[in-house]
C-alpha cells in the first residue's frame, strides 16, 4: 500500500501523465483529418482507454494498414492526475490547526462548499433569466459570485492551514476545474430548437444522438411514437418493439449519407445496383459516404437502410432508406419528407431524426416556446449580418410561467437548467434556430478561476509581506 | 485521510450512464413542419425564355435565374447550396489550357494531356459540341463543374463553383441543363 501511495505521490507520475496527454491531444488532433469531432472526442478523450489509429500519424497516401494502438484515454489521464494531485497535496499540506480553530475551520469550509454549490446551481437567482444588458457586466457579476465563494474558502484554509492557505486554495481550484470538466464530459447535452415564426415548439433535437421514430398515426386524437435509439441500430440487428406489429431489420447504418437527388439523374451504371426501396428511396438516390472530417467542419447526415418484416408471417413489408436529410429540422425546414406506410389497417410515419427530447422544467412540468418575431438586421447594402434576435413567448402552465423574452447574440436565455443561444435562422428569415445547452457545471470555470486567483493573490501578498519585513530588518 | 483518497477511484469508474431503451409514448398530432413535397423530388423543369442571353434550356425548379453582370451573361443560384453557376462568352476555346486553369482555381496541379482527355466528356447539345468536366479537390473540398460550348468563333463557358459535396449532388442537374441547351 505504501508503495502505491509513493507511486501516486511522485512528481515523475505528473510529468509522465502530462507527456501522455500531449501525445493524446496530438493524435486526437490529427485524427480529425478523417473523422468528425464527436467521434474523436469519444474515441480519444472521453474514455478510459483510447484506441489510437496508427495511420493518423502518417500521410494518408502511404496506405499504412489500419491498426489501433491502446493508449491511456482522456478520462484515465485526468483521473490519475487528480489522484496524483490529491496524493501530493495530502502529504505536503497537513492540517495544522487543532481544537477550536480546527472545528471553526471545518465549519467555514462547509459554509464555503455550500456557497460554491449555491453559485453553481444559481440559488437565489431568477429561474427565467434573459438579459437586455451588456454581456460584460453579466460576466463580471459571475466572477464576483465566484470571488465570494473563493474568499469564504480562503478563510477556511487560513483557519486550517495557516500560512499555506494560499497554496492549498490554489491547488483546490485546479482540482475543481479538472473534476468539473469530467462532469461536463459526462452530463453536458447539446441540442437545438427550430421554430418558425408563429409556431410553438415543445421539444429539443439532441444534436449528438439519433433515433428511428415510428409513429402510429391512425388515431385521430394523438400519435403513438415508438423511438428506437441509435445504439440499437447496428448492421444486421433485428429490432422487436412491443408496440409495433412488425420487426425492423437494420441492413446498414450509415454514418453519413449523400444529399438525396432524383434517381433519374443518376448514371445508369449506378442506378442498376441501387436497392429496390419503397418510399422516397424508390425515386431518390441516397448513398453512404465517408464521415465528415472535424477539420472541414462538415455535418454528418446519418441514414439507415431497413427492412420491415411482418412478425407473424416473417414476410418482408419492404425495404426503406431513411436519411437525416428527410428530417425537416436538419434542412432548416426546407422540406419535410416523412416515410409513410400502412400495415394491419394502421398508418405509420417514420423519421430517422435527432433524438427528440420533450421540454420539461425541473419541476416536471412541460414548457414550450413560441416564436413571436425573428429579426435579422444586415449592414446596409450588404448581406453581412448585424444582429439576429428572437422574440419568444415562454410558457410553462404547470409552473405559472408566461414570459415574453428576447434571445439575441451573446444574450442567451437561461431556463430549466438549460441555456438557449441564438444560433441560426431559417431561409428567408422565416424562423429561428436556438442552440440549447444543458451543462450543470457551466459555472465551474468561473468559480475555479476565482478560487485560483484568490489563492495566488493570497500567496503573493504573503510572500511580498515577508520580503518587506525582511527588508525592514 | 490518505487511504480514503483511493476510494475515489472506484466511485468515479462506476459512474455510468443509463442505457437508452426503446420507448413508446403518445403525442398530440403535429402539423407538417414544412412543405410536404421536397423541391428535389420534383423532376419538373421550366423552360427559360431565350431572354436576350441567346439560348433557352430546361432549368430545374430549384434554380433561380439572376441577370448577368460584368462579363456574365447570366447566373443561376441553386436552392439550398452556395454554388455559383454562370455563363461567360470568350473568343478562345482551347480545352486543355482551360482545364488546367480550372484545376489551378481549386488548388489542383496541372494535368497531362492524356489526363485531361480522360477528364473531359464531349456531348452534343442542339448540334454543338460541349466539352464537359467535373473537377474536385478532395483536400480542399472545392470543385468546379464546367463546360465549354463550341460556337466558334465564340465559346461559351458555363462554370459552377462551390464545395465538392454540393457540386456532386447537383452535377446531374447541371449536365441535364447543358444537354437541353437550345441555341438559335
Amino acid at each position: 500500500m505504501n508503495k502505491l501511495i509513493a507511486f501516486f505521490q511522485s512528481l515523475k507520475l505528473t510529468v509522465v501523465l502530462l507527456a501522455l496527454s500531449m501525445v493524446l491531444v496530438f493524435a486526437g488532433t490529427l485524427a480529425q483529418v478523417d473523422q468528425g469531432i464527436w467521434t474523436v472526442m469519444d474515441q480519444y478523450f472521453r474514455c478510459y482507454v483510447a484506441m489510437i489509429d496508427l495511420p493518423v500519424f502518417f500521410p494518408r497516401d502511404l496506405g499504412i494498414p489500419n491498426s489501433a494502438i491502446p493508449f491511456p484515454g482522456g478520462f484515465l489521464i485526468g483521473l490519475l492526475l487528480t489522484i496524483n494531485l490529491l496524493a501530493v497535496h495530502s502529504a505536503t499540506f497537513k492540517v495544522l490547526a487543532t481544537g477550536g480553530r480546527r472545528i471553526a475551520g471545518l465549519v467555514v469550509l462547509l459554509l464555503g462548499v455550500l456557497v460554491v454549490v449555491g453559485v453553481m446551481f444559481g440559488w437565489g437567482t431568477a429561474s427565467v433569466a434573459a438579459t437586455e444588458d451588456d454581456a460584460f457586466w453579466r460576466v463580471f457579476l459571475r466572477l464576483g459570485r465566484g470571488s465570494a465563494a473563493a474568499v469564504v474558502l480562503y478563510v477556511a484554509c487560513v483557519l486550517l492551514y495557516s500560512r499555506r492557505a494560499g497554496m492549498v486554495l490554489l491547488h483546490g481550484g485546479i482540482l475543481f476545474l479538472l473534476i468539473g470538466e469530467f462532469f461536463t464530459a459526462l452530463f453536458a447535452v447539446e441540442a437545438t430548437m427550430t421554430i418558425k415564426e408563429g409556431e410553438t415548439v415543445n421539444y429539443l433535437d439532441r444534436s449528438q444522438q439519433m433515433e428511428l421514430a415510428i409513429a402510429d398515426t391512425s388515431n385521430p386524437e394523438f400519435d403513438t411514437v415508438t423511438s428506437i435509439p441509435q445504439r440499437l441500430l447496428k448492421d444486421g440487428a433485428l429490432i422487436q418493439a412491443e408496440a409495433l406489429p412488425f420487426d425492423v431489420k437494420v441492413l446498414r447504418y450509415m454514418v453519413n449519407s449523400t444529399q438525396p437527388q432524383p434517381l433519374q439523374n443518376v448514371p445508369e451504371g449506378i442506378r442498376s445496383g441501387y436497392p429496390q426501396y419503397q418510399g422516397y428511396g424508390s425515386r431518390l438516390y441516397v448513398a453512404e459516404r465517408g464521415e465528415a472530417s472535424g477539420a472541414a467542419a462538415g455535418r454528418n447526415a446519418p441514414a439507415v437502410d431497413v427492412e420491415l418484416i411482418d412478425r407473424a408471417s416473417g414476410r418482408s413489408l419492404g425495404r426503406y432508406i431513411l436519411s437525416l436529410w428527410f428530417y425537416p429540422n436538419f434542412v432548416n425546414r426546407s422540406w419535410d419528407m416523412p416515410t409513410t406506410f400502412s400495415f394491419g389497417g394502421k398508418d405509420y410515419t417514420a423519421y430517422f431524426r435527432f433524438k427528440r427530447e420533450y421540454a420539461k422544467a425541473p419541476s416536471g412540468h412541460a414548457y414550450s416556446i413560441k416564436l413571436l418575431d425573428f429579426v435579422h438586421e444586415k449592414y446596409e447594402g450588404t448581406q453581412t449580418p448585424k444582429d439576429f434576435s428572437s422574440r419568444i413567448l415562454l410558457v410553462n402552465e404547470g409552473d405559472g410561467v408566461e414570459r415574453e423574452l428576447r434571445i439575441w447574440m451573446n444574450n442567451p436565455l437561461r431556463y430549466a437548467r438549460r441555456t438557449f443561444y441564438q444560433s441560426g435562422y431559417l431561409p428567408d428569415d422565416g424562423g429561428t434556430v436556438l442552440q440549447v445547452v444543458r451543462n450543470d457545471t457551466w459555472m465551474v470555470p468561473y468559480l475555479a478561476c476565482m478560487i485560483v486567483f484568490v489563492g495566488m493573490t493570497a500567496q503573493f501578498v504573503q510572500s511580498f509581506n515577508r520580503y518587506l519585513r525582511r527588508d525592514a530588518r | 485521510m490518505r487511504k480514503s483518497l483511493f476510494t475515489i477511484l472506484p466511485v468515479l469508474l462506476l459512474t455510468a450512464c443509463g442505457r437508452e431503451q426503446i420507448e413508446t409514448y403518445q403525442v398530440p398530432k403535429e402539423t407538417p413542419a414544412a412543405a410536404p413535397v421536397p423541391q428535389m423530388t420534383a423532376p419538373e423543369v421550366r423552360a427559360a425564355a431565350p431572354a436576350g442571353k441567346g439560348f433557352s434550356a430546361d432549368v430545374p425548379a430549384t434554380w433561380t435565374e439572376k441577370p448577368g453582370s460584368g462579363m456574365r451573361l447570366v447566373s443561376y443560384s441553386i436552392e439550398g447550396t452556395s454554388i455559383d453557376f454562370y455563363l461567360i462568352s470568350l473568343s478562345m476555346g482551347d480545352v486543355a489550357s482551360n482545364v488546367n486553369r480550372w484545376r489551378g482555381q481549386i488548388g489542383l496541379a496541372p494535368a497531362s494531356a492524356e489526363q485531361i482527355a480522360a477528364d473531359i466528356r464531349v456531348f452534343q447539345a442542339d448540334g454543338r459540341a460541349v466539352s464537359y468536366a467535373e473537377l474536385y479537390n478532395p483536400e480542399t473540398g472545392q470543385g468546379i463543374v464546367a463546360a465549354i460550348v463550341d460556337l466558334a468563333p465564340q465559346y461559351w463557358y458555363f462554370t459552377a463553383k462551390g464545395t465538392a459535396d454540393e457540386l456532386r449532388a447537383n452535377a446531374a442537374d447541371i449536365r441535364t441543363f447543358l444537354e437541353s441547351l437550345k441555341i438559335p
